[in-house]
């Protein structure tokens, strides 16, 4: 209705009351923000830029190999397995039956040092084919029960491990109850070679999850009986075996630290090993190794990442070899519009 | 009413009884038969609101209604609305079996997510809705003046009227409702309609109320009482049968009479009428379709895309159950147990051996929901977010802001920016979108010769581009004089002839003086415009039908014949006497006025000068009154045909104008027989008339054409021209005539004179000459508003949109507003690709609605067009920059996001399945709960929102220089399925070669120098810093714009989760459960982890670079060409540009580059011919 204030023609236009309305001007303010001119590179890959890529990672990467994989060759690593070897002959053919007897279940494993392991050796055991990862497993457990006192009761999450007889398991779940339960003797030359059990946990386990004045109670009293027992007097921050095997493993093969040996192993050493082959991998087919390892500044010994860091390095730079070339041999033709994806299928139109 | 002031003489005129034609006497016609029957059962009693009738028969209010939701219905209906996406009803299912044990993570981890994005959807749509709500409210309440039932009229508002209330409407007011005319301020009862809204026709359209209420006056209508019976409501706008009954009497009622809502009193004081049809039940709203929820195409596939990860979820999950049931029931056995660590004999159900199938089913949800990783829900939101911004950006441009109406762009639905990067093609309105509904005298021939140095939009916009092309040497100085011309700014709307040659009485002095004379006397005279001559200042005013008319009678007071009064049978004239060079008034007797029609497409007038000479003057098309010459009368016609056709091409509108000298008893003859035709009352009384007129219409002399320019809005021909090289196609659908329409066609260079014209109309049978006529040239005209709903209803709707898709450029004329969305579905149905409608009128908004995107003017004529378009902007001109620019931009930052968010979710959630496979599918997650619901918040959202936002391949300036780059958006390239299944692909092999290199690096060995050995939060870490840094750089890998922003956002994310693990992992653990002191005591210190991490980011993204490296320069898509040329440098030469531009365009067919290229083909032609 904004042209009725003249009864002439109706000839549109309409500018006539634009300038009534100047100071509150609906007009966009300029910014180079609200513009979208903000200044930016733009980069592209040019050749120059992709060759030098590929170029730098093969420099950065084929030193970095071979510092990773002499890191991993200096690593020595005993493995010894022992779970069909610590089971008398004559049990063989019912290994279950023989691990699930009470009979006295010591073993001896004899080990020879090839080369000079420098202290600490880490002495670790290894399962495989041990599902410490499955959803049932993890979270069958009760981690306020570990830190304080106060929440003994609450188990609500550690079924079918939870109560004897009404009274709350510290530590409840499957988790505890299921705690390795073989044990390792070390003799050099007769020598008793004494394990360090210490020090074997993380630090913010034992400080913060696992209480100081949390003591086991009612702790494998019920049937059946899982794996080992804890002394009822020592608190759990103490217990680092069971700190250690409470904190779940990634992948179905995986090693606990199980003690250091603080002395330094030489070569030709012949170590005796007295174990009691206590723990049951035997009903689901898994593996026991006990294993004698050094560490370097990259950990335990896997020459997988120098290799890999050489393979991927060496790749780099022969790409970097392969684009000087194929950009030489086949410079690109600018604007032409063949690169076009549509007028190439469509032939230029209907 | 009118007292003082101004005394307007043509109160004093029986306007009914100048026009022969369309003021027919009422007459009973067959239809009035069916009144009664079904579908006319209508039944009104007129002035007598307290009748008990009323209320029996129900009839809806007055009250309009266009939002979509009530109060009552929003919570229901919005809620509805959002789970009924897929992906949105899918995490309610998840949210809410989280709370189940079967959950692998907490719940609030799981629903707090949900929640945000619908509350924050809901939000929009309330507000969106909230605006409709007071434009109706501002509608309804309008005020209008109504019978009290005692002679009196009071202001009510409109949403108050009922059906039967006789109304009073005054001059430039809106119709409340449809209503029937019963008397006006003329004694005729006739008035003026402007439905511009409804139709888009500018002129004016004139209605006659019944003679038996013609009398009717204020005080006359108590007591007034009658009895309307009529058809029930329908949508049909041109037609309307009903009677009325008056003291016993029965009257034929038919469209003549009927007033339409939302159209406008024009040149009538005032009227009253009867309130028919109200509410929802007027022909307008009947014509209008409902709001729809649009929805883009790309939000269309990405659920697709979503089904898609469904089905991979769904297949992941059933893959995980068998083997997850499979190894449960085996660890129970006989009494034995395998992995008696789980204690299968004591299990719950959802681990339980002997209930093995129902532990898999159970576990199926569990993996379903662990998954539920790879649908990003923070997609919506997201999207949301980002089309938000865009819209920002958009309604923030400044080249898109109108200063003379202080308009910016306004995005009003964010829904559909990136489809406007997809446009295939654009359905334009023409009367206030093209053009800006103003007619200027532009142009003449007199006698053979071309007057007139104004100069056009498309001339302007041609001689601008000409460059180095040598074609136009005859519009050379025309160029040079438009600059001129447009400093001294013409003063007279409507007129905007410079010429010196006839121009301040020079006229006199050219070779052909006579004919000049009555020439532009005659375009004094023969019209049917009223002046209006203000008392105070002595100006004169016109009102005519229409605007060319108007610039016509303007014109000839240019040049000084000046139009300054009518009587019932005079018209007065200024004019120059040639012999005695004074000015003086001439009278010239009116005896007949043979009126425009759209059949007849000429107009006549038979005067009688004050010498008592009879003369017939006559203006028309050229087709009609070149046959209608006399053999002494085409002294001129070569020449003028020439510039008829000149004119034409240009796009201007042409009228031939001819007079004869009729001598005394041929008058007497015909007028006999015209006042005989006139009051017969027979069904052909209409031939009738049209046979006497041919009798006398004929044996013509030429005077010489005139061309009228439809004024372009600023910028059309530009713009269009862009567009065309950017491959979009332009139909042009107007509720105009044909000639107009076609006129219009040229001018903005969607026709040329070479291209091959199909017409095709009611008069045109041979519809099936179509099949042959594919061509690229060819143009389709659908004209008539039957052939078109016959078109569009019948069989030969496929052929047809065969034909208009094959052709080059598409006018539909006389179309009605639904019409114009049929067609608009026609097209939308016929090819499947994106339409985009833009119009400024009320009669748009069907076609708005209709449209893919709908782009409302915001020019002078209602709100009607915005508020139900998803677009407004101010002039057409900015479609430009709003397709080529925003569009594109936007299409290629949303699909590049999706594909993208897919991507990042496929990586992080393929890690969860491939860590499943070894916890025997239990379903373990890998990470920590607050890791796996923060990944989608906190460390990959912000750069792809970042990206959806910012992100430029190139920028508006090279999006414009190249408009063949829109294509990109049009073929859908950067959404296609291959590039979306490639997309991922990168994403599953990403994810492999993450987790796959993680596990082997990160074995049973000890993991420090301190001999410990790695837990699950070790492995899940060390992954999950993988990831965070693989999916931020591969966002910088695939972008190639760099503000401060994306620095910003890229390397902060990576930061913010190193500070997150570290700071999380500091909280008690309590809270942090397996990541307490994670980062400080295990990752950060051991040196493998830093050295896995970059050997694992570098590995997994060398195939990508590899790829991009080679694409980028063997096989470069085209926004990738234009960034090699802006690299190179070589962009600021502008030959080499245009040779790459060239080079890679299409040959365009409309727009006035395809124009120039035609005209140097046949000069170049005419050339090698000589």
């Amino acid at each position: 209705m904004s042209s009725s204030a003249t009864s002439s023609i109706a000839l549109g236009g309409g500018s006539a009351e634009a300038s009534a309305a100047k100071n509150t001007s609906k007009r966009p303010k300029y910014s180079r923000f609200t513009q979208q001119e903000l200044p930016a590179c733009k980069p592209i890959l040019t050749p120059k830029w992709v060759i030098l890529t590929f170029l730098v990672s093969g420099v950065v990467f084929i030193p970095l190999g071979v510092i990773c994989l002499f890191a991993s060759q200096g690593v020595i690593e005993i493995v010894d397995r022992y779970d069909t070897d610590c089971i008398p002959l004559s049990a063989r053919d019912n290994k279950v039956r023989y691990i699930q007897g009470i009979e006295d279940k010591r073993c001896n494993r004899t080990i020879m040092v090839t080369k000079t392991m420098k202290n600490p050796v880490y002495v670790y055991y290894q399962l495989e084919n041990y599902y410490q990862n499955h959803r049932r497993y993890v979270k069958s457990r009760q981690d306020g029960q570990l830190r304080s006192p106060k929440d003994e009761n609450d188990v609500k999450s550690c079924a079918p491990e939870d109560s004897v007889g009404g009274e709350p398991i510290v530590p409840c779940g499957l988790v505890a109850w299921s705690l390795f339960n073989d044990t390792y003797d070390f003799t050099r030359n007769n020598q008793k070679l004494s394990v360090n059990k210490k020090g074997i946990s993380w630090k913010s386990d034992r400080e913060s999850k696992f209480g100081k004045n949390v003591f086991p109670k009612n702790f494998q009293k019920g049937t059946p009986i899982g794996g080992k027992s804890l002394d009822q007097d020592i608190p759990l921050s103490e217990q680092e075996d069971l700190i250690v095997w409470m904190r779940t493993a990634a992948l179905p093969t995986f090693r606990k630290l199980y003690g250091k040996i603080e002395t330094d192993l030489q070569a030709g050493d012949t170590i005796k090993v007295l174990l009691q082959n206590n723990y049951n991998t035997y009903s689901f087919n898994g593996k026991k190794k006990l294993v004698l390892s050094t560490t370097s500044w990259l950990g335990g010994r896997n020459d997988f990442l120098g290799i890999a860091y050489l393979t991927v390095g060496s790749i780099c730079l022969f790409l970097a070899v392969f684009f000087s070339v194929l950009y030489l041999v086949k410079p690109r033709q600018l604007g032409d519009p063949s690169y076009l994806s549509w007028n190439r299928s469509a032939g230029g139109g209907r | 009413m009118a007292g003082g002031g101004t005394k307007r003489r043509k109160r004093r005129l029986q306007l009914s009884k100048l026009y022969t034609l369309t003021c027919t006497k009422a007459c009973f016609k067959p239809d009035h038969s069916q009144i009664g029957g079904p579908g006319f059962s209508r039944v009104v009693y007129c002035n007598e609101p307290d009748s008990p009738e009323i209320d029996s028969m129900n009839y809806c209010d007055n009250y309009v209604r266009t939002t979509k939701y009530t109060l009552a219905t929003f919570l229901p209906k919005s809620l509805f609305e959002q789970f009924r996406r897929v992906a949105n009803f899918y995490f309610l299912v998840t949210g809410i079996l989280s709370f189940t044990p079967l959950a692998p993570y907490t719940a609030a981890s799981a629903i707090a997510p949900l929640l945000f994005v619908i509350g924050a959807t809901m939000v929009k749509e309330g507000v969106e809705d909230w605006r409709r709500k007071k434009q109706d409210i501002e509608v309804n309440n309008r005020k209008v003046k109504v019978h009290r039932g005692d002679g009196n009229f009071d202001s009510r508002e409109w949403k108050t009227l009922s059906i039967g209330d006789i109304v009073k409407v005054e001059k430039n007011e809106f119709f409340p409702a449809d209503l029937v005319l019963l008397s006006s301020s003329y004694e005729d009862a006739i008035c003026y309609v402007e439905t511009m809204n409804l139709d888009g026709e500018t002129n004016l359209k004139v209605k006659q109320g019944l003679e038996v209420t013609s009398s009717l006056r204020d005080d006359n209508f108590k007591g007034f009482e009658a009895f309307v019976k009529c058809e029930d409501p329908n949508a049909n706008l041109y037609s309307f049968v009903g009677t009325m009954e008056l003291k016993g009497a029965k009257y034929p009622l038919s469209p003549q009479q009927l007033l339409l809502r939302d159209s406008k009193l024009r040149n009538t004081d005032f009227i009253f009428g009867a309130v028919i049809f109200t509410g929802h039940d007027t022909k307008v709203i009947q014509n209008s379709t409902g709001p729809p929820s649009k929805r883009s195409m790309i939000e269309k596939k990405m659920d697709k895309i979503i089904y898609l990860m469904f089905f991979m979820v769904v297949t992941m999950a059933f893959i995980g159950s068998v083997i997850f049931g499979v190894t449960t029931r085996d660890d129970f056995k006989n009494g034995v147990m395998k992995r008696w660590y789980l204690r299968p004999d004591s299990s719950s159900i959802f681990f339980d051996p002997k209930r093995a199938p129902m532990a898999a089913f159970y576990h199926f949800l569990t993996a379903v929901m662990l998954y539920s990783y790879f649908i990003p829900i923070s997609l919506y939101v997201s999207i949301e977010i980002v089309k938000v911004l865009q819209s920002i950006f958009i309604n923030q441009d400044i080249h898109m802001y109108y200063e003379e109406a202080d308009k910016p762009a306004r995005a009003r639905t964010s829904n559909l920016n990136e489809e406007l990067g997809q446009v295939d093609t654009i359905l334009s309105d023409k009367t206030g979108t093209l053009t800006c509904n103003s007619m200027e005298f532009i142009k003449c021939s007199v006698a053979g010769t071309a007057y007139g140095r104004g100069v056009t939009e498309v001339e302007m916009a041609m001689g601008r581009r000409k460059g180095s092309f040598l074609v136009f040497q005859s519009n050379e100085d025309d160029v040079e004089y438009s600059k001129e011309a447009v400093a001294e700014e013409s003063t007279v709307k409507g007129f905007n002839f410079r010429d010196e040659r006839i121009m301040n009485g020079n006229w006199v002095t050219e070779t052909h003086a006579d004919v000049i004379q009555k020439f532009f006397r005659l375009l004094a005279v023969c019209h049917t415009v009223i002046p209006e001559v203000d008392e105070d200042t002595e100006k004169i005013s016109y009102e005519a039908e229409s605007p060319d008319e108007a610039a016509f009678v303007i014109a000839a007071r240019e040049l000084g014949f000046e139009f300054f009064n009518r009587t019932q049978t005079t018209i007065s004239v200024r004019e120059l006497d040639l012999v005695t060079g004074k000015r003086i008034e001439r009278l010239y007797k009116v005896l007949n006025v043979l009126e425009f029609n759209s059949t007849r497409k000429r107009m006549s007038v038979i005067v009688q000068d004050e010498d008592g000479k009879l003369l017939l003057l006559c203006k028309g098309a050229d087709n009609v009154m070149f046959e209608r010459l006399s053999k002494n009368g085409r002294e001129f016609e070569e020449e003028t045909r020439d510039h008829v056709n000149e004119y034409a091409d240009a796009g201007l509108r042409t009228l031939i104008l001819a007079y004869r000298e009729l001598d005394e008893n041929e008058y007497k003859v015909f007028n006999e027989r015209i006042s005989e035709a006139k009051s017969s009352v027979s069904a052909d009384r209409e031939a009738l008339i049209e046979e006497v007129t041919e009798m006398v219409e004929k044996d013509f002399i030429l005077l010489g054409a005139t061309a009228v320019e439809d004024k372009l809005q600023n910028g059309v021909p530009d713009c269009i021209d862009k567009l065309a090289q950017a491959g979009i196609k332009i139909w042009v659908l107007t509720g105009d005539k044909m000639e107009t329409a076609i006129n219009i066609g040229f001018s903005c260079s969607l026709l040329r004179q070479d291209m091959k014209q199909i017409i095709i109309n009611l008069e045109t049978p041979e519809i099936h000459l179509l099949e042959k006529t594919g061509e690229k040239n060819a143009i389709a005209k659908a004209s008539k508003e039957n052939v078109l709903s016959q078109i569009i209803n019948g069989k030969s709707q496929l052929k047809y949109s065969e034909l208009a898709i094959g052709c080059a450029s598409v006018i539909c004329c006389r179309s009605s507003p639904k019409q114009k969305a049929l067609v608009t579905r026609l097209v939308k149905s016929g090819n499947g690709k994106t339409t985009l409608a833009i119009g400024d009128g009320a009669n748009d908004v069907g076609m708005l609605q209709e449209a893919d995107i709908g782009v409302g003017i915001s020019g002078v004529e209602g709100m009607q067009a915005v508020m139900s378009s998803d677009i407004a902007i101010a002039q057409f001109r900015y479609l430009e920059r709003l397709l080529l620019v925003h569009g594109h931009w936007c299409y290629r930052r949303i699909s590049t996001m999706i594909c993208y968010f897919f991507y990042k979710n496929i990586t992080f959630g393929f890690t969860l399945f491939l860590y499943e496979a070894y916890t025997t599918f239990s379903s373990t997650p890998a990470y920590n709960d607050w890791f796996l619901s923060l990944y989608n918040v906190f460390f990959s959202s912000l750069p792809v929102i970042a990206l959806g936002v910012f992100d430029q391949d190139v920028s508006a300036r090279y999006c414009l220089k190249f408009p063949l780059l829109y294509q990109e958006g049009v073929q859908n390239v950067l959404f296609s399925w291959r590039r979306i299944l490639g997309w991922m692909f990168n994403g599953f092999y990403s994810a492999v070669i993450i987790f796959f290199l993680c596990k082997s690096s990160l074995q049973s060995q000890a993991y420090n120098h301190d001999g410990k050995t790695l837990g699950r939060e070790v492995l899940g870490g060390t992954m999950y810093t993988c990831i965070v840094w693989v999916v931020n750089l591969q966002m910088a890998l695939a972008i190639s714009y760099f503000t401060l922003i994306q620095h910003i956002v890229i390397w902060g994310s990576i930061v913010v989760w190193y500070f997150f693990i570290a700071v999380y992992g500091e909280l008690p653990p309590r809270i942090s459960t397996d990541a307490y002191r994670v980062f400080v005591e295990a990752l950060a210190p051991s040196l493998s982890y830093w050295v896995i991490t970059l050997f694992v980011v570098v590995s997994t993204l060398m195939p990508y670079f590899i790829y991009s490296a080679v694409q980028m320069r063997f096989f470069p898509m085209y926004h990738g060409m234009i960034q090699w040329l802006r690299y190179e440098g070589q962009c600021n030469d502008p030959e080499y540009c245009d040779m790459v531009r060239q080079r890679s365009i299409r040959p365009t067919t409309v727009g006035f580059t395809a124009r120039l290229e035609a005209k140097k083909r046949s000069v170049r032609r005419s050339e090698s011919d000589s």
